[in-house]
């Protein structure tokens, strides 16, 4: 490649270093805060007297967390069905509609992820408050709906621009009426891109703290939100523990990609 | 015949409806009357933003904002293009394992690795323990709820960012360049200094960018790492709207950030062109 | 009384986009089990027609009816007709039976006998052991064999062809143009073939269309294509063509006197050219001219020309000649024991060239 492995002498190897500290930097907070979680200090002293369970015992015991993360599950389900609805929807528009400003609307439609969040968030709360809608599950699901729809646009948006219209002509003249040939031909040649919208989409919402920090009522705290609020009154290893079980999460959906990817790809 | 145009983009557009509706009322309509308190709120004038540009205080946030995201641009890159070089290097396996390493960071809660910072940072904290056992410094560092810590950990959040592109970057720069000017006589360094280095310019500029716009609005990290005497411009919006609500006041400061993001992206923009080039 | 009416009939047929037509009146009439194709160089409106005939476009005006029923208007999805397009178009994410079964499960036809009409449209192509294969899992070949198979599968009245073969190399193409002939006797299907390839249309066709700027110059089977060419262009984009420039000199009772340049008259029936004066072109194959060193005697023209360019071919000689006046002459002569004179390089020599054997067309 740039530099062969075989070349470069000693530049080489102050590269290979570099990466290795990088890598290290990358890694080391995520292992350290499982390393913790596992402590028994409370005051998050390391290394810690002894190794335990009890926050996360702590952590399966106080409901409070566990209504988060069901809220935080339903709202992302919500918000991943209408984004791939809606984005999907307006990618089909873009991609098939012959009108002028078509350029317009999709920088439209992607200004949601220009926009800083922090301006979204206190703009939808000044918005929500005069409308009685802070605390509640809509309020959430239309905060969470603006950040994920410019993913499923753009993801959608793609798989289309990549297909073949004379697949549907050809559908068309086998005898299928158009709805037919979305449902058979289509949409299972975009399920890619689909895909990867409701992907993207989920993980907007679930990952998404600074309008929820916003949307949040003392009753209804997604799951970042109760992070949040923890982590600004103490550092308790609960948080650690919490943590600990998100990446973990991570990494089971990275290898379930993963896996898909490559079952996909056979050739 | 304008019409029948018109009525023709309202008809060919019909599917992007919903969402054109729904970002209009939800999204449109809460920033654009936000923006407007700017000037309204408490009377029409631009008092807001005198009082923002003149005020110390809200000036040296403001100072505060932009030494970070340049900081933390700088460190990312100087971090980030070795490894995306590194990277591209790499046979396949090694490729994808470091990439891996990227992804499954970028993807873990945010709020996950902040806290991971906040506990490493602090003055009790493994890093310091760690340096003071290595006899490096007698006494524990402030690390946290200062600019320092603000920069470090929002490095570690934007690496990601600086390394994918810059990944595509070098790995579409021609390697039989590289060996051309080997041949020349060029040392690993000159070619990296005149060869490499100038080729990958503009994706530098394209991932630098993108990476200074988002610490530019950066709420979260931050506001956690950060201290409350050396706040950025997010966490000042939030406060004079929350704690204050000097909902003007505040507005001034969204309308300032939003500006200086725009501005930057449409420098970007031109940045993605010449890189694609 | 049905084998009187057309398969398909095209009366009049325009497309206009704004300024520019696509189609430019064009009147056709496909008779039952023909084997039609359209020819033309791409902008010459053979797609377009194809495309309204599909009903993929809708004609500006005119009439397109399927066996008698007009079906303007109508959506592709009712016309029943069947149509092979120039990328296959293949549904990716279904296997070969799959694709096949489709228009039959859109139909709503019970699973077993799907199954069955699938199985034997396979049998057709030569497809049999590949029904579980995805598409991108064939060779160019076997998925345009797949898209026949789809195609036909719902015994349509009609077969639209769009160029199948362009993405073929020429071997894999000759087999499956003799392929497709053969389903044609088999079936008595009728289609119609666009292409750009005049061997193509030449090899495969009953009657060959002729399109040129949005309309049919000619239709007629090969040879009448070959033989007897209603325009210039006709002549020149069927078969290979020499073009010499004339005056017309004098009309004399049946015939008409027509000057070549460099003093060569040429004399045919008045009946053979529509102007009445004026300057003409003279068409005649390569394969007609009669090339030697010294002029004939006989009824013939002979231009004097010099030799430019030999081509040894084994069984045939190509001539490149020259005329006096700078033209240039496409000529081709068999070679063999009983004939083997080879002219050389620069010779002078004349090229004869029957009155019967050209035909004269008008300078639009």
């Amino acid at each position: 490649m740039i530099l062969t492995r075989g070349q470069g002498g000693l530049f080489r190897y102050v590269l290979y270093g570099h990466a290795a500290l990088a890598m290290a930097f990358l890694l080391l907070p995520i292992v350290f805060i499982a390393l913790l979680s596992l402590g028994s200090s409370r005051w998050l002293a390391f290394p810690p007297p002894e190794w335990t369970l009890k926050w996360y015992q702590e952590l399966a015991g106080d409901p409070r967390w566990a209504e988060s993360l069901w809220l935080s599950l339903r709202l992302a389900l919500c918000v991943t069905i209408l984004s791939v609805l809606l984005g999907g929807a307006a990618a089909f528009a873009l991609t098939r509609g012959r009108f002028r400003g078509r350029r317009l609307l999709k920088a439209f439609f992607v200004s949601p992820m220009i926009v800083p969040v922090v301006i979204v968030a206190i703009a939808l709360y000044s918005f929500s408050l005069k409308l009685g809608l802070n605390g509640t599950f809509i309020g959430f699901v239309a905060g969470h709906l603006i950040i994920a729809v410019p993913f499923s646009v753009i993801c959608v948006g793609n798989s289309l621009r990549a297909f073949d219209i004379a697949l549907e002509q050809a559908a068309a003249i086998c005898g299928a009426s158009r709805l037919q040939t979305l449902r058979r031909v289509t949409i299972p040649v975009i399920a890619p891109g689909l895909m990867a919208a409701a992907i993207f989409s989920f993980l907007a919402s679930w990952d998404e703290v600074v309008i929820s920090i916003f949307m949040a009522s003392p009753q209804l705290q997604t799951l970042p939100v109760r992070m949040w609020t923890s982590l600004r009154m103490d550092l308790s290893p609960v948080i650690a523990a919490v943590s600990t079980l998100l990446v973990l999460a991570s990494m089971l959906l990275m290898l379930v990609l993963g896996l898909l990817l490559i079952r996909r790809a056979p050739k | 015949m304008k019409t029948a145009a018109a009525s023709r983009t309202l008809h060919e557009a019909k599917p992007a409806w919903p969402a054109i509706a729904f970002l209009l009322v939800c999204f449109v309509l809460p920033v654009g009357a936000l923006l407007l308190r700017s000037v309204t709120d408490p009377q029409w004038g631009l008092q807001n933003f005198a009082e923002l540009l003149a005020t110390g205080t809200y000036a040296r946030v403001l100072f505060n904002t932009f030494l970070v995201a340049a900081t933390v641009t700088l460190a990312s890159l100087i971090v980030g293009y070795p490894l995306a070089w590194l990277i591209v290097m790499l046979p396949r396996r090694w490729q994808q394992l470091l990439l891996a390493i990227l992804l499954m960071s970028m993807w873990t809660s945010l709020l996950a690795r902040t806290y991971a910072w906040l506990v490493l940072l602090q003055k009790t904290g493994v890093i310091n323990r760690l340096l003071m056992f290595l006899g490096v410094i007698d006494q524990p560092l402030a690390l946290v709820n200062n600019l320092v810590g603000v920069v470090i950990g929002m490095t570690y959040i934007m690496l990601p960012f600086v390394v994918l592109p810059l990944r595509a970057t070098l790995s579409s720069i021609d390697p039989a360049l590289m060996h051309a000017g080997a041949i020349c006589g060029a040392s690993s360094f000159r070619l990296f200094r005149s060869v490499l280095l100038p080729l990958s310019l503009p994706g530098i500029g394209a991932a630098g960018l993108m990476v200074f716009v988002m610490s530019l609005g950066y709420y979260i990290t931050p506001a956690l790492l950060g201290g409350t005497s050396n706040m950025m411009l997010a966490e000042l919006i939030t406060q004079t709207v929350q704690s204050f609500l000097n909902w003007g006041l505040g507005a001034a400061a969204a309308v300032i950030l939003l500006a200086a993001t725009l501005l930057l992206y449409a420098v970007h923009m031109r940045y993605l062109d010449e890189a694609e080039r | 009384m049905n084998d009187t009416i057309p398969a398909v009939q095209l009366t009049d047929l325009h497309k206009r986009y704004g300024d520019f037509a696509a189609v430019d009146g064009v009147s056709l009439e496909v008779r039952k089990g023909e084997f039609l194709t359209f020819l033309g160089s791409s902008g010459s409106g053979k797609t377009t027609t194809l495309n309204m005939i599909a009903g993929f476009d809708e004609p500006t005006s005119g009439q397109i009816r399927l066996n008698g029923i007009s079906v303007v208007g109508l959506p592709p999805p009712r016309r029943n007709i069947g149509m092979v397009f120039q990328r296959y178009t293949l549904f990716p994410h279904m296997s070969v039976e799959g694709n096949v079964a489709f228009p039959l499960s859109v139909r709503a036809l019970p699973k077993a006998e799907i199954r069955e009409r699938v199985r034997n449209a396979l049998r057709l192509v030569q497809l049999e052991q590949f029904g579980m294969r995805r598409p991108s899992q064939l060779s160019g070949g076997q998925q345009q064999r797949v898209a026949l198979a789809r195609a036909l599968v719902y015994e349509p009245q009609l077969l639209l062809m769009d160029e199948p073969l362009g993405a073929l190399d020429k071997k894999l193409r000759e087999e499956i143009q003799l392929a497709i002939r053969k389903l044609h006797h088999r079936l008595g299907v009728t289609i119609l073939y666009v292409t750009h390839d005049q061997e193509e249309a030449l090899r495969m066709s009953d009657r060959i269309a002729v399109f040129q700027h949005g309309r049919i110059e000619q239709v007629g089977s090969g040879e009448d294509l070959y033989h007897r060419p209603a325009t210039a262009f006709v002549a020149g984009f069927v078969g290979n063509s020499n073009f010499l420039r004339g005056e017309v000199a004098e009309r004399r009772g049946h015939q008409v006197a027509i000057k070549l340049a460099g003093e060569a008259m040429l004399t045919v029936p008045s009946g053979s050219i529509a102007t009445a004066a004026g300057a003409v072109r003279i068409m005649v194959r390569p394969e007609e001219i009669e090339l030697a060193p010294e002029r004939g005697n006989g009824a013939q023209v002979a231009i004097s020309v010099e030799v430019g360019e030999r081509i040894f071919l084994g069984d045939v000689v190509t001539y490149q000649v020259r005329t006096a006046g700078g033209e240039i002459l496409s000529v081709r002569q068999g070679h063999s024991r009983a004939n083997p004179r080879v002219l050389d390089v620069g010779t002078q020599a004349f090229a004869m060239i029957a009155a019967e054997r050209c035909h004269v067309f008008a300078v639009a």
